[in-house]
C-alpha cells in the first residue's frame, strides 16, 4: 500500500556500480601498464598539491558535505510513504459554499464497510487522488478459512459502489491487497465445532 | 478514462538492503571528510586517520600488489552492485482475478501476499481427513505443503491434499494458480 524507493535505489545503485567499475578498471589498466607507466608512484607529492594547500580543507569539506547529504537523503528515502490524498473538495462554488471532506473520514467508512463482510478480520483503506478521480487502495485481512471469492464479490458489489455513490464519481483505480490470518472474522464467518459422534 | 494504480500493488523488491549499506558508507565517508576538514581548519593539521591513507598511497607504485588489490575490490563491488540492480528479484504477492467493476473507470487489481497463500493452503489441509497437521510455504509461482499424517498408506492422501489445495486456490481466484507440491511425513 505504501510507496517504496525502488526507482531511486535502482538509479543510485547503478550510478555507484558504474563509478566503482570504471575506477576499478582504470586502476587495473594503470597497474598493468596499459594506461601509463606502471612503475611510477601512485602519489608523487603531498595530496594537498591537487587543489593547492589553501583550498584543500575547503575542497574536502565540500566533498564531505555532498557525500554526507547524499547518504542521509538516501537513507531517509527508504522510509515507506503513504502518499495520501489532500482534503477532497466536493463542491467548489464560493457563491454557494464549499463542501470539503477529509479523505481519512471516507477511508474509515470504507474500512467499516469492509469489516462487516463475513470472514474479514481487519482492513485498512487509503484514498489518493482527487474527489473527481479517487484512487482506493484497500488492504484486507481475512480469516484463513473464509470464502475469498465471496469477500471479493462483496468488495466489488458493495464497498466500492458505496464509496463511488458518496463521492458521486466513479473511482479512478482500485487496488486490493489480501492477507490471511487465523483469527476469527469481526462479523462472523466459518466456525469450527468439536464433539463426540455416538453411533 | 483509464488510469494506473498510483502505487504498485505487486512491486519488485526495492533493493533496500544494498541501498542502506551504500547510504551508510556514503554518510560515514562524508562525516570523516568533514571531520578531517574541520580539524585541519581549527588545528592546522590533518587528523592521523586522514594522513595514514595518503602515507600508505605514497609507499605504493601503480604495479604494486596494493594497487592490484584495490582495483580488483573496486571492480568486484561495482559488479555486485550492478547485479543487485539487474537481478529483478521475486514478487511478494500473487495476482488475484478481478472482474471489471462499473464504478471503477481505470485499473482495478487485486493481489494476495505469499504468506496469505501459504496460510490458505495450510488451513485447507486441516479440513482433509487423515491430515494431522500441515504447514505451507509459498513463492510467487509455487506452493509447497508439508503434511504430517498418522496414516501409513499416504498415496491417496497426497492426491487429496494436492487436489484440495489446488481447488481452494483456484476458487479463491488466484490467476495463474501456483504449482502445488506436497511432502508427507507419516508416523505415529
Amino acid at each position: 500500500m505504501r510507496q517504496h524507493a525502488g526507482t531511486a535505489n535502482r538509479v543510485w545503485l547503478t550510478i555507484l556500480a558504474l563509478l566503482c567499475l570504471a575506477a576499478g578498471a582504470y586502476l587495473l589498466l594503470l597497474a598493468s601498464g596499459t594506461a601509463g607507466a606502471s612503475e611510477s608512484p601512485v602519489l608523487s607529492g603531498p595530496p594537498e598539491e591537487v587543489t593547492g594547500a589553501g583550498y584543500a580543507p575547503g575542497a574536502v569539506l565540500i566533498a564531505g558535505l555532498i557525500l554526507g547529504t547524499l547518504g542521509l537523503w538516501w537513507m531517509l528515502t527508504q522510509i515507506p510513504r503513504r502518499v495520501a490524498a489532500d482534503t477532497f473538495r466536493l463542491q467548489e462554488n464560493p457563491a454557494r459554499g464549499i463542501t470539503a471532506c477529509n479523505p481519512s473520514v471516507l477511508a474509515a467508512a470504507v474500512q467499516d464497510d469492509t469489516d462487516r463482510i463475513p470472514g474479514v478480520v481487519g482492513s485498512t483503506a487509503l484514498l489518493r487522488g482527487t474527489a473527481e478521480a479517487p484512487d482506493l487502495t484497500l488492504k484486507v485481512t481475512v480469516n484463513a478459512w473464509a470464502d475469498i471469492r465471496e469477500v471479493m464479490d462483496r468488495i466489488e458489489g458493495a464497498v466500492v459502489p458505496h464509496l463511488a455513490m458518496a463521492l458521486e464519481n466513479p473511482l479512478h483505480s482500485l487496488g486490493v491487497q489480501l492477507e490471511a490470518s487465523n483469527k476469527q472474522g469481526l462479523s462472523g464467518g466459518p466456525v469450527t465445532s468439536g464433539g463426540t459422534v455416538v453411533y | 478514462m483509464s488510469g494506473n494504480l498510483p502505487v504498485s500493488l505487486r512491486p519488485r523488491p526495492s533493493r533496500a538492503v544494498p541501498a542502506v549499506i551504500c547510504a551508510l558508507v556514503l554518510l560515514a565517508a562524508g562525516v570523516m571528510l568533514v571531520w578531517a576538514a574541520v580539524a585541519r581548519l581549527t588545528t592546522g593539521l590533518w587528523p592521523p586517520f586522514f594522513t595514514a591513507v595518503s602515507d600508505w598511497l605514497a609507499t605504493l607504485n601503480w604495479n604494486s600488489a596494493g594497487t592490484w588489490t584495490v582495483g580488483i575490490i573496486l571492480a568486484a563491488i561495482g559488479l555486485v552492485l550492478l547485479l543487485t540492480v539487474l537481478v529483478p528479484g521475486k514478487f511478494h504477492a500473487l495476482p488475484l482475478r478481478l472482474d471489471p467493476i462499473r464504478e471503477v473507470s481505470g485499473d482495478s487489481r487485486a493481489v494476495m501476499s505469499r504468506r496469505a497463500v501459504a496460510r490458505l493452503a495450510a488451513a485447507t489441509c486441516e479440513h482433509i481427513d487423515g491430515v494431522g497437521s500441515a504447514s505451507a510455504t509459498a513463492s510467487d509461482k509455487a506452493v509447497h505443503v508439508s503434511v504430517y499424517t498418522p496414516l501409513h498408506d499416504t498415496a491417496d492422501l497426497q492426491h487429496w491434499v494436492t487436489d484440495g489445495v489446488r481447488s481452494r486456490l483456484q476458487a479463491s481466484g488466484l490467476d495463474p494458480v501456483p504449482n502445488i507440491s506436497v511432502s508427507i511425513r507419516s508416523g505415529r
